[in-house]
């Protein structure tokens, strides 16, 4: 607003690590390939798997999703492509 | 003896007598390979992600049994032959997690009732809000009436979340239709329920697309 100076003093990107969050995962422990819904989220348009970028899962919890995935799309629960 | 999740998919074109008697041979042969079964349910009739053996839907029945290890195969091998079965998938499982497992497809099945009843009610008071529009226009005194109350209510739902939007709209339309209130019942009740479940598609929506999340979180932490 007004009381902003003329020129804004560049902040600095600190090289801080941010923390890998997915609200999705929070208190899911063990994930069920019966869980269609819940897969449908890290699936992309193409019905590819989310990469650990997008999913932002831990490495336990993106190998279980995964699995899971797999197992839904032998059943016809998730669609290859 | 371990523990084992079953799950095949039955031929949807097959009568109820017809199922009911694939099922039982699929039920014979774990039997008949020494297995128990701890139990058997029809899971869900669902239309499949891709078509099996020009099948564009099918009958999803989900299984649990004990049985040892080395039965498996012998149980894959003659399932594998029987008739009606478009798709199996035999994973192994304890005790625990088949418990869990059974706990959390139950609490997903009644999430998935109280949105269908929702959306029901929430249709209910839409077609009510018509209906009352209709006759308003028709200036009939008692329908004209009824129009000032569910319109009012009508027009909140929409601006509102589908779970927020149950309770108002379920009220009004047990009061101006009568088929409206069998679905809006059981939608007063499970509100609470879509509503954790609408808020969280807000969250997935957020976490699909993180370049709109990301900068904030970047400047926060700076």
């Amino acid at each position: 607003m007004s009381d902003r100076p003329a020129t804004p003093r560049r902040r600095r990107r600190q090289n801080v690590r941010r923390v890998r969050v997915n609200p999705l995962l929070n208190g899911v422990d063990r994930v069920d390939w019966k869980d269609v819904d819940f897969l449908r989220e890290f699936l992309g348009d193409r019905a590819k798997i989310a990469p650990r970028r997008v999913s932002r899962a831990g490495a336990r919890a993106q190998r279980q999703i995964r699995i899971a995935i797999k197992r839904a799309r032998q059943m016809a629960l998730l669609p290859y492509e | 003896m371990n523990g084992y999740e079953f799950m095949f998919i039955l031929d949807p074109t097959l009568d109820d007598a017809a199922s009911l008697a694939v099922v039982e041979r699929v039920e014979g042969i774990v039997k008949g390979q020494g297995g128990e079964v701890v139990s058997l349910k029809p899971w869900e009739r669902r239309r499949l992600a891709y078509p099996i053996a020009g099948h564009h839907e099918g009958l999803y029945i989900l299984c649990y049994f004990d049985a040892p290890p080395a039965s498996i195969r012998g149980i894959e091998n003659r399932v594998r032959l029987a008739e009606g079965v478009l798709r199996f998938i035999v994973l192994r499982t304890d005790k625990e997690t088949r418990e869990r497992d059974q706990a959390a497809d139950l609490r997903r099945r009644e999430e998935r009732a109280a949105r269908a009843a929702a959306a029901a009610a929430e249709a209910a008071a839409k077609a009510a809000e018509e209906a009352a529009g209709e006759a308003a226009e028709t200036a009939a005194k008692p329908a004209g009436e009824a129009s000032g109350k569910s319109g009012e209510a009508a027009a909140r739902p929409s601006g509102e979340s589908g779970g927020a939007a149950a309770e108002p709209s379920a009220e009004t339309a047990g009061k101006s239709g009568e088929a409206a209130a069998k679905p809006a019942e059981p939608a007063a009740e499970d509100a609470g329920a879509t509503k954790e479940a609408a808020a969280g598609e807000p969250d997935g929506a957020g976490e699909a697309a993180p370049p709109d999340g990301s900068p904030r979180n970047e400047e926060e932490t700076s």
